[in-house]
């Protein structure tokens, strides 16, 4: 089966404005966790010429796309939507850069090969950029970008970032329609680790179609399974994007974001099997109904300590936060198994 | 084709019956959500599982045997499956993959499996309505959704709609014909504070006193309640959800045993829009509900709201009037108003109308206005539902009932030219009277203004009909006494059997006669007795020798298998019916061993397709 004639659909209804192609289309600061200690970090989100996969169609969930540049961007964009990016960053002692092109960095059709090149250079050259973390879908990845990449950089710590989503090639398959198998992302992954690269695998909390509990177990699942091929794992947290499947089935009330508690407890049982191995959630869009979300009393100080956590990585952090709507959560877990395509809406 | 659901009682589209399951279960029902998980001890209805859970088939097929293995076949087991909302159209999904068992001895016994609109049913016990609590609100789609995929499975199983059941939707979703629905609802407002009842919801923060007085509700007060800690207020409340859910569904099965879903749901369903839209729906889409809905009742049929113009009896009774029934040749009609006693002609207002019209009455038709029925021709005045009905009597009529009784008898008054058209009425009755004459430019004379049974009233009528038939050119039609009982008859029965009815009064066989006492009515041909008139609900029974003269038709047939039927025909014997037969209709039952006639049980569409249950209560057989 497949869902992409479904997203083509809405797809095609919305329309790349055009804009500026020489600024990127996002890059803000933060906090990562880098070997253990807090790293300042600096995010781009390069407008690149888009997504291959998400402009055929691509995941359920992914309102990126519509982020890519109305026109290919030229080598000299690529150049001034790093500066302007960087500019965020001048206050910053060292800091880690992660760079995003709502695609994969290492399309050249995406990205081209020189833009690849100056953009990672101009960050090799910089010593106040101490890690370089790209993302890309894996069947882009070979032996030799990955080798290439890390001579630019000068063997600078190199991250590559996979959407992994699920270890399910069902889940991956049936409800985000991502496009390639666990597999793919095995293979890249090693293929990564022996050029002398880091992984960090993203996973996806609730797709579509998924109850509370179906999407709780695949994710606690999901770590487990890839865990002996990630270095890191973060767990985004489904939000309703626009222009999305995800979106088109919410506002019929046809699909919930998850709850916050079950990324906490998501978090609490996989810490406890994996101590060594660094977790992190950022729960973006929390507390808003297209984000994830408990009661309205409680998302923000729950949202709080996933922020805290993913910095410590001490359980006793997701232990702050009480609230009565937990028992509804309990219970959603324990019903919606049982609702048969219709979500249990709060 | 089910061995484990059989339907005991109908009304409409809705009914009683029984899952054949440990332990048995009354529906429709009200399953609980959380038991369907539990494997390990299962109860009557349990779930294998969904591959969302990521689970092999080995693994949900192992489920399955070990939940045989525990209950046996007094469990039925919801087959693995992998749901999907219905904004997911069909043709998208492409083929999904399905649960396929290696070995068929393991899925053996009670099954059931999701439906999906578009997608051919898989052969099972129960079916699940995918999707179902998401159309909630959305009464267009939710009805197409339930018709399309009722239509699409056996009659004799068990339809389940999930997480969509409250106090008050339950009564409307059985009378659309579910049978199974679950608590998910009910949990999860008591775990959102939520108090339910059939009148609607209530925030526990805004409730003074509890309206209701279950076990729980009777001791405590919403106050005390707003103090416990959230677990034991949630368990509270989820009690009274549960109770106040079954409460209702007890309600709604007593008024299914008693024939009287649809009067209650006329009122209930005002809670909500969607569910008062449910019932509109269901009338306009007609043929779903008409096709289920018996041919009479036993019970008085209450007309007290609006819908009640719509209702299907109303509507069918308007149609076959229009359709079937056809007036006797006579040059003078005669319009008289309703009354509250019911047969008309036994009100004192009717008597004295005919009295009035004296040795001038076999010269003319009558025909009585009312609301909601429209028309009623006098010889119908007995068939169900002309004899059977109650309604508000306010002396205001609204501009509905205005509309809908002046376009019934518009439509009578172009079909049929009568040389005079007389109408003994007042008020709102004239009104209609009159919009109906100056659409078709014909002329009505009227008899009276204010009191219709005034001497003045009732003398003018007697004169207006005297001058008409003592006029030169007056033709002198009329119909003699022998004449009007057959002519009463044949109305009643062109009414039940349509133009197929015919054979029976051909007098191809001999001499008809009419004998019996009004409303006892036989008719016979010769000596042979062809039909009796069942005063009770105004329609025919026939003798063996009644159906031998309508068999040709093959209207309101059933044809049997090789079989000598002793009491009542099932549904599994039955080889053909006609489908236009309904509930309740008196049938004609031929197989190569006998000829018999009795009354259905079920709608002839229902006898083909189902493999259990009473299809033909048989009155007389005659071996072939």
């Amino acid at each position: 089966m497949t869902l992409n004639k479904a997203v083509m659909e809405i797809r095609q209804r919305i329309k790349v404005k055009p804009s500026p192609t020489d600024e990127p289309a996002a890059s803000w600061t933060g906090i990562d966790l880098v070997n253990g200690t807090q790293v300042n970090t600096l995010t781009v989100i390069f407008k690149s010429a888009g997504c291959r996969w998400g402009k055929a169609g691509g995941c359920t969930m992914c309102g990126y796309v519509y982020d890519c540049a109305s026109e290919p961007p030229t080598l000299e964009d690529y150049k001034a939507q790093l500066a302007r990016a960087m500019k965020k960053a001048e206050k910053f002692p060292e800091f880690m850069v992660k760079i995003f092109t709502s695609g994969s960095f290492l399309d050249e059709l995406e990205v081209p090969r020189e833009a690849r090149d100056v953009i990672l250079k101009t960050l090799a050259d910089n010593p106040r950029v101490v890690k370089v973390l790209v993302e890309t879908r894996p069947n882009f990845v070979t032996e030799e970008n990955v080798q290439e990449c890390l001579e630019i950089l000068k063997n600078k710590p190199f991250e590559l970032a996979f959407g992994l989503e699920t270890s399910s090639d069902r889940i991956r398959r049936d409800s985000i329609n991502k496009g390639f198998t666990f597999e793919d992302f095995i293979r890249a992954a090693e293929t990564s680790r022996k050029n002398g690269a880091t992984v960090k695998a993203y996973l996806m909390l609730k797709p579509l179609f998924l109850s509370e509990r179906q999407a709780l177990e695949d994710i606690v699942r999901s770590i487990d399974d890839a865990s002996p091929y990630a270095d890191t794992i973060s767990i985004n947290l489904c939000n309703v994007q626009k222009g999305t499947l995800v979106e088109a089935l919410w506002e019929k009330g046809q699909y919930r974001p998850p709850w916050l508690w079950s990324i906490i407890e998501i978090l609490k049982r996989a810490k406890a099997a994996h101590p060594d191995l660094p977790l992190m959630s950022d729960p973006v869009g929390a507390g808003s109904k297209r984000g994830p979300h408990n009661c309205k009393l409680c998302s923000s100080d729950a949202a709080d300590s996933l922020r805290m956590f993913s910095l410590t990585q001490n359980l006793e952090d997701l232990n702050k936060t009480d609230c009565e709507c937990k028992e509804l959560w309990k219970k959603v877990l324990e019903l919606e198994d049982f609702t048969y395509g219709t979500p249990i809406l709060d | 084709m089910t061995q484990y659901f059989e339907i005991e009682q109908r009304d409409g589209a809705a009914r009683i019956g029984k899952l054949l399951l440990s332990p048995e279960l009354r529906t429709p029902c009200i399953l609980s959500t959380a038991e369907l998980g539990k494997l390990e001890s299962p109860g009557p209805v349990v779930d294998a599982g969904s591959f969302w859970a990521v689970k092999s088939d080995e693994e949900l097929e192992g489920h399955i045997k070990q939940i045989r293995e525990k209950a046996g076949k007094g469990t039925l087991i919801i087959l693995p499956h992998q749901a999907y909302p219905p904004a997911i159209p069909a043709e998208s999904l492409g083929i999904i993959e399905r649960f396929t068992a290696s070995s068929s001895e393991n899925i053996e016994g009670p099954t059931g499996s999701l439906l999906r609109v578009g997608e051919k049913p898989e052969k099972t016990d129960l079916y699940i309505m995918e999707g179902a609590g998401t159309l909630e609100n959305n009464a267009r789609r939710f009805l197409g959704t339930v018709i399309e995929l009722k239509n699409q499975i056996p009659p004799d199983t068990a339809f389940y709609a999930p997480n969509l059941a409250l106090p008050e939707n339950v009564a409307m979703l059985v009378y659309l014909g579910i049978d199974i629905l679950d608590d998910t609802r009910a949990e999860i407002a008591a775990y959102s504070d939520i108090y339910l009842t059939a009148a609607g919801n209530f925030y526990l923060d805004s409730l003074t006193e509890f309206p209701c007085r279950c076990r729980v509700c009777a001791s405590s007060t919403p106050e005390e309640l707003r103090k416990l800690p959230k677990t034991e207020r949630a368990r509270f409340l989820s009690v009274h959800n549960k109770d106040a859910l079954e409460a209702e569904l007890s309600l709604v099965r007593e008024k299914i045993r008693a024939g009287t879903l649809r009067e209650y749901i006329e009122g209930q369903c005002r809670v909500r829009p969607w569910l008062t839209a449910l019932l509109r729906l269901g009338d306009f889409e007609y043929s779903y509900l008409e096709e289920r809905i018996p041919a009479f009742r036993q019970n008085q049929l209450l007309a007290d709201t609006s819908e009640a113009l719509s209702r299907i009896e109303v509507a069918r009774f308007a149609r076959r009037v229009k359709e079937r029934y056809t007036p006797p040749e006579l040059e003078i009609l005669v319009l008289f108003p309703c009354s509250a006693r019911k047969p008309y002609s036994t009100s004192q207002s009717h008597q004295k109308f005919i009295l009035a019209l004296g040795k001038y009455r076999k010269f003319v038709h009558e025909v009585v206005l009312t609301s909601p029925l429209g028309i009623v021709p006098r010889e119908l005045e007995l068939t169900y539902p002309a004899s059977h009905y109650d309604t508000a009597v306010t002396g205001h009529w609204d501009e509905e009932e205005k509309a809908w009784v002046s376009g019934c008898l518009e439509t009578y008054l172009s079909m049929y030219r009568y040389k005079a058209v007389v109408a003994h009425v007042e008020g709102a009755y004239r009104e209609i009277c009159e919009r109906a004459a100056s659409k078709l430019g014909i002329e009505i004379t009227y008899t009276a203004t204010g009191n219709l049974v005034s001497a003045e009233a009732l003398s003018s009528l007697r004169n207006t009909v005297e001058s008409i038939c003592t006029a030169e050119n007056f033709s002198k039609k009329s119909l003699n006494a022998e004449e009007e009982k057959k002519n009463f008859l044949r109305a009643i029965a062109e009414y039940q059997f349509g133009g197929e009815a015919a054979p029976l009064f051909s007098e191809e066989a001999g001499k008809l006669a009419v004998k019996g006492r009004f409303p006892k009515y036989q008719l016979f041909v010769g000596k042979k007795q062809l039909a009796t008139l069942v005063p009770q609900y105004g329609m025919l029974a026939l003798s063996l020798e009644g159906a031998e003269l309508m068999l040709k038709s093959e209207k309101y047939l059933v044809k049997i298998d090789d079989f000598l039927p002793r009491g009542s025909i099932l549904a599994p014997g039955v080889i053909q019916a006609d489908p236009g037969i309904r509930p309740n209709d008196e049938v004609i039952v031929l197989g190569k061993k006998a000829l018999c006639v009795g009354r259905a049980v079920m709608g002839g569409e229902e006898m083909v397709k189902s493999s259990r249950g009473v299809a033909v209560d048989v009155r007389h057989v005659r071996k072939l």
